[in-house]
């Protein structure tokens, strides 16, 4: 369940977090834009005023003044919140109209450009200010014309639009938040029903998971997992299979000790019991021998399932090797092993794979042929090379294989001689070490002998896929 | 009695074959299917002990043709596999016991004479008619409380003859009971086994009639 949670949270992060960052940017950018126009209002009010004092201002006398008369003044000064302030003068500083001290020191450049707002704190508060320049063409008849507003009006009028913007996005945000939540719950509903379906589940139960209705993507992971699970039954009940044939084989030794062990017991004569006691004992040597088998089989298995050591091996030194360590049995048997390696240079015959599961597979196929060849025979190891290919091939020239058997020979626990001291594991442990290796191994008619032919196939260092 | 054991492990083989002769049984081994087949054929035998996984075929299919012959001689198999399906499968092809691998020596002796009283319809090990006694588990006869000391070839005409007290044998049959592969015994030689053993059993209120043209009955005189 912690996994379906955190797919929700996830994608409500990767959704929701830049939906919220994008819709707090909007609030600003809005709250911005308003408090822009409202103060451009009052500015255009504040700049109005300071052109129509401006207008007022002319020459009389050879004097700069003011034409305003009281009632104007009154007019003009009075406002229900905010406080007013003015101030005209002339270049040089000289009073016409206002207030006596002046609150800005403005530049006559810029002002030549247009009016010049500033905020500036009068009295204790922060004021809005604009200066203009009166009769600007005329430099003679220029003055200043400063007229300034408390911001009254403006603060709570800002604070209502920051209200109503916070307010309407703020729901907003809640509300895309919660459809996105919503969304997401519905989109991934499939995964936890899936996801229950599968926690569910027994781990033996590897039947198929029943066709939710469910969206293609996730359609796609449940056929997945189905093509998987139903790899896995069948791999499991290979193996099952598999230690079912274990069992059965380890019964009939088993058997035997039993037996002999309980005729020995009631045995007076100590040499009849001596020879049960020899019996069992070789019994032992046979089982610790399929024992043997087993574990070279489930670490070839091991091998083909998780990957194995590829490291450059020389089959030719195998070959060489294997025959050696054959030879005190091939001359007990009076067989004559003949090795027919062609080797160019010395990395000819070098296969990627693992040295001691390869010596395994050349060990066995040689020794194979030195035992079902009658005594005096002959075994031939061939290595061959082509572009991209590598054969091995162990030949004899025994009675051969018989035909009905071809198709079992390389299958666990399948013995073609009814005699032998074999358990039938070994072509098994061939073929899986084969397969490991990516190479392939069969069995094939000889064109120039009646016996067993073992082909062994293997892909070259520069062709291992 | 006379047991064909029919097992292609040496091991166990060798085993069984060593208890059950101790046991005073005339053992015949087969180690694999088409010789115990040519085995039936030459021997008039007991009891059957079949493994099922025979190198050349499987055990059942001897079983089936045995059956398919009206063969009605006890087969006790004797498996590695195991499993109810596999029990179920040989008893319904027609075997009368089941033993799976590994067993306990003593445990398959006492089945082989259960199977062996059940098929000679005997309800203890022992065989008595009127002064005789016989024991077929021990290879032993008494008469009138006396042992009687019988070469091997008389002593198995004695026994076949008192297992089937009042049935005629026939002649064949007890020359096949006789005969070991190489070692042939003809009708002539069941006839003077048959006399000698009259002779033992002169006065003893016992006769072997002569049934003529069939064979022989064992019955008592009177």
């Amino acid at each position: 369940m912690n996994t379906s949670l955190g797919l929700r949270s996830l994608l409500l992060l990767l959704v929701g977090g830049p939906l919220f960052v994008l819709l707090v940017i909007e609030m600003l950018i809005t709250f911005g834009i308003g408090l822009h126009v409202t103060n451009q209002v009052f500015d255009r009010w504040l700049l109005d005023s300071a052109y129509s004092l401006a207008q007022e201002v002319r020459r009389e006398n050879d004097k700069l003044v003011l034409y305003a008369d009281e009632a104007a003044i009154e007019v003009f000064e009075w406002d229900e919140l905010d406080e007013v302030y003015y101030r005209v003068s002339t270049l040089d500083g000289q009073v016409l109209g206002g207030r006596s001290e002046a609150w800005v020191n403005p530049d006559i450049a810029a002002l030549k450009k247009g009016p010049v707002f500033t905020n500036v704190r009068m009295g204790g508060e922060w004021v809005r200010s604009v200066t203009v320049l009166a009769n600007p063409d005329s430099p003679r008849d220029s003055a200043l014309v400063s007229v300034a507003e408390t911001l009254h009006k403006r603060i709570p009028l800002s604070r209502t639009l920051m209200f109503e913007v916070v307010l309407s996005k703020a729901t907003m945000i809640v509300v895309a938040l919660l459809v996105v939540a919503f969304a997401l719950s519905r989109g991934i509903r499939p995964l936890l029903r899936l996801s229950q379906e599968l926690a569910s589940r027994s781990p033996r139960d590897l039947t198929p998971i029943s066709a939710l209705p469910a969206p293609k993507e996730v359609r796609t992971v449940i056929d997945n997992t189905n093509r998987l699970l139903e790899r896995l039954d069948g791999a499991f009940s290979a193996r099952e299979q598999f230690i079912g044939n274990i069992s059965h084989q380890l019964k009939t030794p088993l058997a035997g000790i039993k037996l002999q062990a309980q005729l020995a017991l009631r045995e007076k004569n100590l040499d009849t019991a001596h020879q049960a006691l020899e019996r069992i004992c070789q019994t032992t040597d046979a089982m610790t021998h399929l024992n043997n088998q087993l574990l070279k089989l489930a670490r070839a298995e091991a091998a083909s399932g998780r990957g194995l050591r590829n490291e450059p091996v020389a089959l030719d030194n195998v070959v060489r090797e294997a025959a050696e360590s054959l030879r005190e049995l091939a001359r007990s048997r009076k067989v004559k092993v003949h090795q027919n390696i062609n080797g160019e240079t010395l990395d000819t015959f070098k296969v990627p794979g693992d040295y001691y599961l390869l010596r395994e597979l050349v060990w066995n196929l040689m020794e194979n042929g030195i035992l079902y060849v009658p005594e005096g025979g002959n075994v031939w190891v061939e290595l061959t090379r082509t572009a991209n290919k590598i054969r091995l091939a162990v030949k004899d020239d025994g009675q051969g294989i018989p035909r009905e058997h071809w198709p079992q020979i390389f299958e666990r626990f399948f013995r073609s001689k009814i005699t032998g001291e074999g358990c039938g594991l070994g072509l098994a442990i061939v073929r899986e070490i084969a397969y490991a290796h990516g190479a392939t191994v069969e069995l094939q008619q000889a064109p120039d002998t009646s016996g067993a032919c073992f082909v062994c196939t293997f892909p070259t260092m520069e062709n291992q896929s | 009695m006379n047991v064909l054991l029919v097992e292609d492990d040496p091991l166990i083989a060798q085993g069984l074959l060593q208890a059950l002769k101790q046991s005073a049984y005339t053992v015949v081994h087969a180690p694999y299917g088409e010789r115990a087949e040519g085995l039936l054929l030459a021997n008039d035998v007991d009891l059957i002990i079949l493994d099922l996984g025979l190198p050349d075929m499987d055990g059942l299919e001897l079983l089936r043709r045995l059956r398919a012959r009206q063969s009605r001689v006890p087969v006790l198999v004797l498996t590695a596999r195991d499993g109810v399906e596999q029990q179920v499968a040989a008893l319904d092809q027609g075997a009368d016991d089941y033993m799976e691998k590994p067993f306990d020596l003593r445990e398959l002796e006492a089945r082989v004479r259960a199977l062996l009283r059940r098929s000679h319809d005997l309800s203890t090990d022992e065989v008595s008619l009127g002064a005789l006694q016989l024991s077929p588990f021990q290879r032993t006869a008494t008469l009138n409380g006396e042992r009687l000391e019988l070469p091997a070839r008389e002593y198995e005409i004695l026994e076949i003859l008192s297992l089937n007290a009042g049935r005629v044998v026939t002649k064949a049959r007890l020359a096949q009971r006789l005969s070991r592969e190489g070692d042939e015994v003809g009708d002539n030689a069941v006839e003077v086994y048959v006399h000698r053993l009259r002779r033992r059993l002169q006065d003893s209120g016992l006769a072997i009639r002569t049934q003529r043209g069939a064979g022989y009955v064992l019955e008592e005189a009177g």
